[in-house]
């Protein structure tokens, strides 16, 4: 790869950064206006969540036999951990498809469309805090040591979060066919990953839960917002993935950058 | 000192048709010989721009003209910095301002004052420049309440509006029109001929492409004549629409 391409993708990402009021003003209006001319807003995030709780920890607390006091807070913290992670992986594949118009106008750093991705999504998932707190409440958490682990692992995926939206917005706005796929890999990876089962559950074959990157992703941010200890290799994975991933991304972006504006 | 200093510019653009696109004929391209991996992996590069070489200094106003599909939009684009050429090299000094469609990137479900924001954060603005922006648009724009009204309302000579006075609000140094003078109405018209009047004062870089040759007259000292992506002549604004007229009646 040409030099001069690898330099100017690494000044993309830089000034993007730079620029942050842009996309974190961005994110912000991204969900203002997807809830525009509703009464309660970004508020009914948090109400979808807590529906889809409810409903879900009712039923598979009677079918795993789960004492519910256990079972609510570990679906609660997976559940919103889940939306957080598969919504920027959705999200992602559209990243620059869905800002054609913007693209084709006015000259930006091209990575800000992707921080904002993640940016929008995080404040999406501190939507859904309260509900965990008012479960946390319900059923008496009380916060311990590994709560703290919990600023660690939203950074952790925040940052992955920021790969991923970056290369899959450039592979998506390249190879159509990848998004719907995508969509339908996700509706099966919440079945596969434990979510809304614990691994444990699996008994000898727990293997088949560690093979899943989601299970991973899953882990170092659920676990300690339910005062859980998150398993070590899970943290060797993800900072593993936020590494590799970040590595390989530069790459592709580098040959990619001055060409998306031409495939969305 | 504001400048614009293409070399040698080439733009060769991959247009993918629906099967390039697709991943499967990415696979069937792998997984096939012959004449099938030769359809599959049929790429169109339209040349858009072919060898492009112009200096536009401090005081120069240029019109674009060429026939539909001659380059035009493609040209500004790249002057822009949205394309980048495939070949060649642009310089750019000063702070670079497009009008290319209406749409201006905006989003259609926030109101007038929120996609006046966003421009703004968008071109870059600080906080010390914002606070001047965005009074500067309600003024020119004469748009009252409608600001506070989704953009989807808006009337296309309401988008007009906004969209020009967004565009010529931050004081460009380099001001890139495409042909979109002549929507709304008379009265904005004057007015937004009295902006661009003034910015063209300042003696900045405007660069205009447009087919109405009393626009080209009006605003422009030397005109640049795009034939299939390449530059056909360059100078004063008369020969040059001369020239083209020549041309176009020759083909009719």
């Amino acid at each position: 790869m040409p030099q001069m391409a690898m330099s100017a993708g690494l000044d993309d990402i830089q000034e993007s950064v730079r620029r942050w009021p842009l996309w974190v003003t961005l994110g912000w209006h991204d969900i203002l206006i997807r809830y525009r001319r509703t009464v309660l807003g970004p508020i009914w995030n948090s109400l979808t969540t807590a529906i889809a709780i409810a409903g879900l920890g009712i039923v598979y607390s009677k079918i795993f036999r789960q004492d519910v006091g256990e079972f609510l807070p570990y679906l609660t913290g997976g559940m919103i951990t889940w939306y957080f992670i598969s919504g920027m992986v959705n999200d992602g594949c559209v990243t620059f498809v869905n800002v054609a118009t913007v693209m084709k106008n006015i000259r930006l750093p091209v990575a800000t469309h992707a921080f904002r991705i993640t940016f929008k999504n995080l404040l999406m998932f501190l939507h859904n805090i309260p509900v965990l707190l008012f479960v946390a409440f319900l059923f008496q958490l009380r916060p311990n040591a590994a709560t703290l682990l919990f600023v660690p692992g939203l950074l952790l995926t925040c940052l992955t979060g920021a790969w991923v939206a970056l290369s899959l917005g450039v592979i998506c706005a390249r190879f159509r066919d990848l998004v719907p796929m995508i969509t339908s890999l996700l509706t099966v990876a919440f079945f596969v990953t434990p979510v809304v089962w614990d691994r444990g559950m699996l008994g000898e074959h727990q293997y088949i839960a560690f093979l899943n990157p989601f299970t991973h992703f899953v882990a170092i941010l659920r676990d300690p917002m339910i005062g859980r200890m998150p398993p070590t290799e899970s943290w060797v994975f993800c900072a593993s993935t936020f590494f590799v991933g970040w590595l390989g991304t530069i790459s592709l972006f580098a040959r990619a950058r001055s060409r998306i504006v031409f495939w969305v | 000192m504001a400048l614009l200093d293409l070399h040698e510019v080439s733009l060769h653009l991959p247009v993918h048709n629906v099967d390039s696109q697709s991943l499967r004929s990415r696979m069937v391209h792998m997984g096939t010989g012959g004449r099938l991996k030769m359809e599959a992996a049929r790429v169109i590069l339209v040349s858009a721009l072919d060898g492009v070489t112009l200096r536009i200094c401090d005081g120069d106003r240029i019109g674009l003209v060429g026939r539909n599909g001659a380059g035009k939009t493609t040209l500004l684009k790249i002057m822009a910095g949205i394309y980048e050429p495939t070949q060649g090299s642009v310089v750019r000094q000063g702070r670079v301002s497009s009008l290319l469609d209406l749409s201006l990137g905006m989003e259609e479900d926030a109101t007038g004052y929120e996609n006046i924001f966003r421009a703004g954060l968008m071109f870059g603005l600080k906080k010390r420049e914002m606070v001047e922006f965005v009074p500067a648009i309600e003024k020119f724009t004469e748009l009252g309440d409608y600001l506070s009204m989704p953009l989807r309302t808006y009337s296309s000579g309401m988008r007009m509006r906004l969209a020009f006075a967004v565009a010529t609000s931050i004081s460009p140094e380099i001001l890139l029109i495409d042909e979109v003078i002549g929507a709304g109405d008379a009265m904005f018209v004057a007015k937004a001929n009295k902006r661009t009047e003034e910015l063209v004062a300042d003696s900045n870089i405007l660069v205009i492409a447009s087919h109405a040759a009393d626009v080209i007259r009006k605003f422009c000292n030397r005109a640049v004549l795009l034939e299939r992506g390449r530059v056909a002549c360059v100078g004063d604004v008369d020969d040059v629409l001369k020239i083209y007229d020549e041309l176009s009646s020759a083909t009719a």
